[in-house]
């Protein structure tokens, strides 16, 4: 790889580092932190681009063919867009067991005023599971999910927690029963309803599930993952 | 140029509407979020190697490591604890130690150490798995045998293997230095770093997590599964306990290697190994790690969990 190629690699790949943090792109791959280690990364190649076009001498050694591949991520930034994860890689993943063995041993908190509480889906989860429900049981909650499905047609108000990037994302879902019908795969929506006594808290008996008052679908929020 | 700026945006507005399929687009989606997570780490990790190579000389770096190999490896893998850094960071970082003068058997301990001891990893491993704090003693155990094992095997045996980095030699120093030295490291590792992620993004977005619990329920298929497992997914270490706590169907040992392996090698490691000191050390150098890994797990996880 040639001078020019060298200079052209690392503006392009610096300024769609600052772009993607910049703006709310990166929530669709990384946690909301990494946007400023990504511009200031971005700034970074920008003035090793500026110092290889400006600097007087012209003996920079070529860089080896494989540095071609750098741009190959970009790439498929502008041919596919990557949406957010959804509910095929959720439906696929579906048998992985979600924050086990919990944080049950670290000690759940009561759930804070309101009704409807809103809640993580997660959190929903880990007080059915590891509290038997105890902190649900006569309150409204409200989650916040898109929509997936499993193979026997029951609907699943779903979301993905990450740690560091999209790669280690877990699948969590809450099913819905009582709605009328199921919104189409991959929609936001905004669920309100009841904990189904008993749901989820025997490890084998599935997933937990709110009885529904309310469903209404919603824009994706801010950052699709929990 | 322009033609390929021409030939972009044609291919945007025909080809894209035809990328629908779910799992490219769950593979593109990991793919770019791993190349995302690990470019500041990287350049962090470059910028540090070149300030080494342009600004420390040789003499400072020769009184801060002791004077033996076989002393400073285990001195290495102790500095691995407080020097939070990254796999993708780490290799560059060894590789600005080697060109400066320190043995490589000392760079490569450090190389190991650093991504999987560090602080921040011990506490999202004792989160990720509710405080349990045998975990994390046997995972700062085996981690550590691990590099520093490696390291006096390179001391006893890895003289002859010829290391890319060292037949660099230095072209300026002070800023010139710096930036041809950075930019060297971006443009050799990063192409290597892309072509990790692509694979393990594949394996992360295909694989279904059934095949792996297939085999759960004996003992030497589930350590050589997750083994394979943490090589082939190439997670960042400070992530890599929360999948290992999911792993429920797996006994605590082969959780044990899953997150001994992974800090160590990996797919995106081997291939930035193989693009930094070239194919003749990943040849020798990924498969002993692999080995030694295992066998460090394995061992604590008997002892200790």
């Amino acid at each position: 790889m040639k001078r020019e190629a060298q200079a052209l690699l690392l503006v392009l790949v610096g300024a769609f580092a600052i772009r993607l943090g910049w703006t709310d792109e990166h929530l669709i791959y990384v946690r909301d932190w990494v946007r400023w280690p990504l511009i200031a990364a971005g700034l970074v190649l920008l003035a090793l681009a500026a110092g290889l076009v400006f600097s007087p001498h012209g003996d920079t050694e070529p860089a080896p063919r494989t540095a071609w591949l750098l741009f190959a991520p970009f790439v498929v930034l502008l041919l596919v867009s990557p949406p957010p994860l959804g509910a095929d890689f959720a439906e696929r993943s579906a048998g992985t067991p979600y924050r086990d063995p919990g944080r049950a041993v670290l000690g759940l908190r009561p759930l804070p005023a309101g009704d409807p509480v809103p809640l993580a889906v997660g959190d929903f989860y880990v007080r059915a599971r590891y509290d038997a429900g105890a902190s649900l049981i006569g309150r409204r909650v409200e989650l916040t999910g898109f929509v997936s499905e499993d193979p026997e047609g029951r609907w699943y108000v779903t979301r993905f927690e990450i740690a560091c990037c999209a790669a280690d994302a877990i699948a969590v879902r809450v099913r819905v029963d009582g709605a009328d019908a199921a919104p189409a795969r991959d929609t936001w929506v905004r669920v309100t309803g009841t904990w189904v006594d008993g749901s989820g808290v025997a490890r084998r008996s599935g997933s937990p599930a709110v009885e529904a008052d309310a469903v209404e679908e919603i824009e994706m929020p801010r950052n699709p993952y929990e | 140029m322009l033609g390929g700026l021409v030939l972009v945006a044609l291919i945007q507005r025909w080809l894209v509407p035809r990328l629908d399929f779910p799992a490219l687009q769950t593979w593109s989606t990991i793919f770019v979020a791993m190349v995302l997570q690990a470019l500041p780490f990287l350049v962090g990790g470059v910028l540090l190697a070149a300030a080494i190579s342009a600004f420390v000389t040789e003499d400072r770096l020769r009184r801060l490591t002791p004077r033996s190999p076989w002393l400073g490896v285990p001195a290495a893998g102790a500095a691995g604890i407080a020097l939070p850094g990254c796999e993708c960071a780490s290799v560059p970082v060894a590789a600005g130690l080697v060109r400066r003068g320190v043995a490589p058997a000392v760079a490569f301990t450090f190389m190991l150490a650093a991504p999987a001891v560090n602080p921040v990893v011990l506490v999202s491993t004792a989160v990720a798995f509710s405080g349990r704090t045998d975990m994390v003693a046997a995972r700062f155990a085996a981690s550590m045998a691990t590099a520093v094992l490696v390291g006096w095997w390179w001391q006893w045996r890895g003289g002859g293997v010829p290391l890319l980095a060292t037949s660099r030699h230095q072209h300026a120093t002070g800023w010139r230095g710096f930036a041809d030295s950075a930019r060297h490291d971006v443009v050799h590792a990063g192409g290597f770093l892309v072509a990790g992620a692509a694979i393990a993004a594949a394996v992360s977005a295909l694989l279904p997590r059934a095949v792996l619990d297939a085999v759960a329920g004996s003992p030497v298929l589930a350590v050589l599964a997750l083994a394979t497992f943490a090589f082939v997914v190439a997670m960042c270490s400070e992530a890599d306990a929360f999948v290992a706590a999911s792993l429920t169907m797996f006994s605590d040992t082969a959780k044990l290697v899953f997150l001994v392996v992974g800090p160590a090698m990996d797919v995106k490691l081997a291939a930035m190994g193989a693009g930094t000191f070239g194919s003749v050390f990943a040849a020798r150098f990924v498969p002993v790690v692999l080995l030694v890994a295992v066998g460090c797990a394995v061992l604590t996880g008997t002892v200790l969990l």
